[in-house]
């Protein structure tokens, strides 16, 4: 059984659609991500199964309990629903201390005295602040909030726990490591979450499975490779990762097997739809995909190194492309590389197996 | 009780307060006689007398008159201090700020006594100005000098909305057409004047109304010459036919709703089209005041100059006149100097009791105004619901009547309502008038500090599973805690200052300073009264201290 099953659900702010009929299921001890850019109903569907939004229609169940369901007319209050919750801005009451926020929810449980201050000085313990417990919120780091902020949402115990953007308050080398610790935590304590953010990259480290939501809608959901690597429409595979998009015209097919017509250049690649010949299409390959090397060969086309930049761990490499599409004489085509080229013409490998190629229209 | 039961009984009682003495007042205006007499019927008598009375009319456009002069004077005034003391590099720029927000807390009659005092024809000033010039060019009992008064003492009004949109607009939107070669009176006429004209425009709309609110200045200003504003042709009326005309009454109460109402309308309007002009705001970097050179101490003097006139000469007065025995032509200062008026203050016993009964009213009952608005803001907070508007629009009714107007609705609820009767001569009645008559303002601070509490803060309470009543109690409610004892520094300030809302309700254990002291300047007792005052002004600078000093923002 799922431990949270969420079935077609509608939700909407007076005329505008929110969630077009969003389906998911968190398996025991899954980390789900829902990912997606802003304004594509992610977070609404988060504060929908926490009971912090009210849906038009669809089901939410946790475990063998109905949280929501439009048509036998339940909504649990969020107070009913017994699942933590990790607010973005980590939301920690700032006229309490650390110790007073996370007691609050076992003082509302009616737990002794003693039982709440064991147990606060466990969580507490557990995410290495035990110290730190009279301070008040304000007096902490942003990472010593967040971890309050987990405390807090787990200190009674719930068997979900919610995430809404937990790493995205943090600065970029905090956030790698607490992506970790966070996981970790998650899965010794044997929770299942749902965990929402708009970085690709976040998702991929931290969940078992990612629901890539468009507008509403449920654009992909597999695992991690999957999504990145096997995309079923152009909207995922420009989202996931750093790639090069080139527009053209098939001409011809053999299986999955794709001739493209970039600009008078020919290029060749792997059906992700249904195209037909002389239909349009658009082919996209990942940056790492992409070589240059001294050599002709198969699935190589010279072009010019125009820019050489250095981020640190590797080089972004920019080739000009001469082609005749539309207005335009030359195409940038962008490839990472360990190391730094000459200028000069280069022979560029575009694998065959890894130029995606989508039908538009 | 949970949440939503406490939700019902407060908006029940609230729309209760708030509607009862509108629906009384419009019932008693199509009445043939009082309420409480026998053998009355529905009639439009009482309209068709009230639109055949020559003094209405005449009052009515006096309202106008006044209304119109106040914002003549007000607006330009209130726009060059706040331009003044905002943007430019004026002497004394951060303390000259509380000085020009004082006049909103002193209470308008003894601000009009004061003038009488000072300037009226036997006035101190005048008297000084006499013996120098040999005549005193002025006569402070006409329309004119009501209308001037009025304008320079609601100059505040203006400064505060005027000052607030030029602290928002974004200092790159000058910056950039300083850059483009503008120079900084070019900017200061062609883009931060027109930026703030939206907030100045509803400033004018709000001094426009509150001149149809004036009572104590036309009261006791407009007396002597017989100029009458409706507010005081209302109070006058109960004497015009020497018997309790009610329903003449309740009809110049109807007119005065009538005007206001459009005019809260507008102001709504307006209030929202400011709002969205200036949320175009730019990084909050520090403003380089604008360098006024030979002109910084000219401009000093101008704030000064305000000051001094509507507020230190009359303030001067009253004091001057509360320690002399008497005074006229001719008379020597040093042989009239006494403290006997202070003293006589506790020899009457109605005195004694309102000032014991304006400091209760003020604390105490303050105190209780403020927990009932915040069980009403807390009632509608992030409810999303008609209802919620509802009450919204409910909270505007009040400021509909002017005090006098609210003190009368509530006498005639406490009349009327037999269960209510035995409160009539109690307290209970002037607190209950005062809160319903405040309700808009206390209501918006108290909400305005709601909204500064993240909706996390209570969401989170939720999940961790905290019913909604929970939630108010130990995290709503707690949050708000400083904005609470801010708005009870200020109800305290203005329950201080009322007059004209318990004049109606003034009787033996119901008396409180502002309407003893229009009671005894109808009898004459000056003495009492310039003590009164003293003692009055001394409350109101005492709690504006305790403000200042917690850091209270004068202004919502």
């Amino acid at each position: 059984m799922a431990d949270i099953l969420v079935q077609d659900l509608h939700l909407s702010y007076g005329p505008v659609d929110v969630l077009k009929g969003v389906s998911l299921a968190v398996e025991p001890g899954q980390i789900l991500a829902l990912l997606g850019a802003s304004g594509s109903g992610k977070t609404t569907l988060l504060r929908s199964v926490a009971g912090l939004e009210t849906p038009r229609a669809g089901r939410i169940v946790q475990g063998s309990n109905t949280l929501y369901d439009a048509d036998r007319r339940i909504d649990l209050a969020p107070e009913a629903r017994g699942l933590g919750f990790v607010f973005q801005s980590y939301a920690l009451w700032p006229h309490r201390t650390v110790n007073d926020n996370v007691a609050y929810p076992l003082r509302l449980r009616k737990l002794g005295r003693a039982e709440v201050e064991e147990k606060v000085k466990r969580a507490l313990g557990s995410i290495g602040l035990a110290h730190l417990g009279d301070r008040f919120p304000h007096q902490l780091s942003g990472g010593q909030q967040q971890r309050v902020a987990l405390a807090r949402a787990l200190v009674y115990e719930p068997k979900v726990i919610l995430l809404d953007e937990p790493l995205s308050n943090l600065d970029a080398k905090l956030r790698e490591e607490a992506r970790i610790w966070l996981r970790r935590l998650i899965t010794n304590l044997g929770l299942s979450a749902l965990c929402v953010t708009h970085d690709q990259v976040e998702a991929m480290a931290m969940a078992d499975r990612i629901l890539l939501l468009d507008q509403g809608r449920i654009a992909q959901n597999g695992t991690p490779r999957e999504v990145y690597e096997r995309p079923t429409s152009l909207y995922v595979a420009e989202f996931m990762g750093a790639h090069n998009r080139f527009e053209g015209t098939v001409t011809a097919l053999d299986g999955d097997r794709v001739t493209l017509d970039v600009g008078g250049r020919t290029l060749r690649g792997r059906a992700r739809g249904p195209l037909e010949v002389g239909g349009r299409a658009v082919a996209i390959i990942r940056l790492e995909r992409v070589s240059a090397r001294r050599d002709p060969g198969p699935d190589r086309v010279a072009m010019t190194l125009g820019e050489s930049l250095f981020l640190g761990d590797r080089w972004e490499l920019v080739f000009d492309w001469e082609v005749a599409s539309g207005g335009e004489t030359r195409q940038l085509v962008r490839a990472f590389a360990l190391d730094g080229l000459d200028d000069g013409v280069w022979q560029v490998e575009l694998p065959e197996q890894d130029l995606m190629v989508f039908p538009v229209g | 009780m949970s949440f939503r039961s406490f939700r019902l009984v407060t908006l029940t009682l609230t729309v209760l307060a708030v509607l009862a003495p509108v629906l009384l007042i419009v019932y008693q205006s199509f009445l043939s006689g009082p309420f409480f007499q026998p053998r009355i019927h529905l009639s439009l008598d009482a309209y068709a007398f009230i639109l055949d009375d020559e003094d209405f009319w005449q009052a009515l456009r006096t309202s106008v008159f006044l209304a119109v002069g106040m914002t003549v004077i007000a607006v330009p005034i209130g726009v060059l201090l706040a331009f003044l003391v905002v943007r430019t590099d004026v002497p004394g720029r951060d303390w000259l700020e509380p000085l020009v927000i004082i006049p909103t807390f002193m209470s308008a009659v003894v601000l009009a006594f004061g003038y009488v005092i000072a300037l009226g024809p036997v006035g101190f000033v005048s008297l000084a100005f006499k013996s120098v010039f040999g005549t005193v060019p002025w006569y402070i009992y006409s329309e004119w000098a009501i209308a001037l008064v009025a304008g320079l003492t609601h100059v505040p009004h203006v400064y505060l909305y005027a000052a607030s949109a030029l602290r928002n607009l974004g200092s790159d939107i000058e910056e950039a057409a300083r850059t483009a070669g503008a120079g900084p009176w070019t900017v200061a006429l062609t883009v931060s004047l027109p930026m703030v004209m939206p907030a100045v425009l509803y400033a004018a709309v709000l001094v426009f109304f509150l001149g149809f609110e004036l009572f104590g200045l036309p009261l006791v200003l407009g007396d002597p010459e017989g100029v009458l504003v409706l507010s005081t042709y209302l109070f006058k009326l109960t004497n015009k036919l020497g018997v309790p005309s009610y329903q003449l009454m309740a009809v110049v109460v109807v007119a005065i709703i009538l005007i206001a109402v459009p005019l809260i309308m507008l102001q709504r309007r307006l209030l929202r089209h400011a709002a969205r002009y200036v949320s175009i705001r730019g990084k909050g970097a520090r403003k380089q005041p604008i360098r006024l050179g030979a002109w910084r101490w000219p401009a000093f003097a101008v704030v000064i100059l305000w000051f001094g006139f509507t507020v230190v000469v009359p303030m001067a007065g009253i004091t001057l006149r509360s320690l002399v025995t008497s005074w006229g032509d001719g008379v020597n200062l040093l042989s009239v100097l006494t403290l006997d008026h202070f003293r006589d203050l506790a020899e009457h016993g109605d005195v004694v009791r309102a000032i014991l009964n304006t400091l209760g009213v003020a604390v105490i009952g303050g105190a209780v105004t403020i927990a009932a608005y915040t069980s009403v803001a807390v009632s509608i907070h992030r409810w999303n619901s008609r209802w919620a508007k509802l009450v919204d629009y409910i909270a505007m009714i009040p400021r509909a009547m002017p005090g006098v107007v609210a003190g009368l609705a509530m006498l005639w609820i406490f009349l009327f309502v037999k269960p209510l009767n035995p409160l009539r001569s109690t307290m209970i009645s002037v607190w209950l008038a005062y809160s319903v008559v405040w309700f808009a303002y206390g209501l918006r601070m108290i909400s305005g500090s709601l909204l500064q509490i993240a909706p996390e803060l209570e969401e989170a309470g939720r999940t961790v599973g905290a019913t909604p009543g929970q939630v108010a109690r130990h995290i709503t409610v707690p949050l708000i805690k400083g904005g609470m004892i801010s708005a009870w520094l200020l109800i305290f300030l203005i329950f201080a200052r009322e007059y004209s809302t318990g004049v109606y309700l003034l009787a033996p254990g119901t008396e409180v300073i502002g309407s003893l002291m229009v009671s005894l300047w109808g009898t004459g007792a000056i003495d009492l009264v310039s003590a009164l005052a003293v003692v009055n002004t001394v409350i109101i600078v005492a709690g504006l201290a305790v403000a200042l000093r917690a850091g209270v923002r004068l202004h919502g």
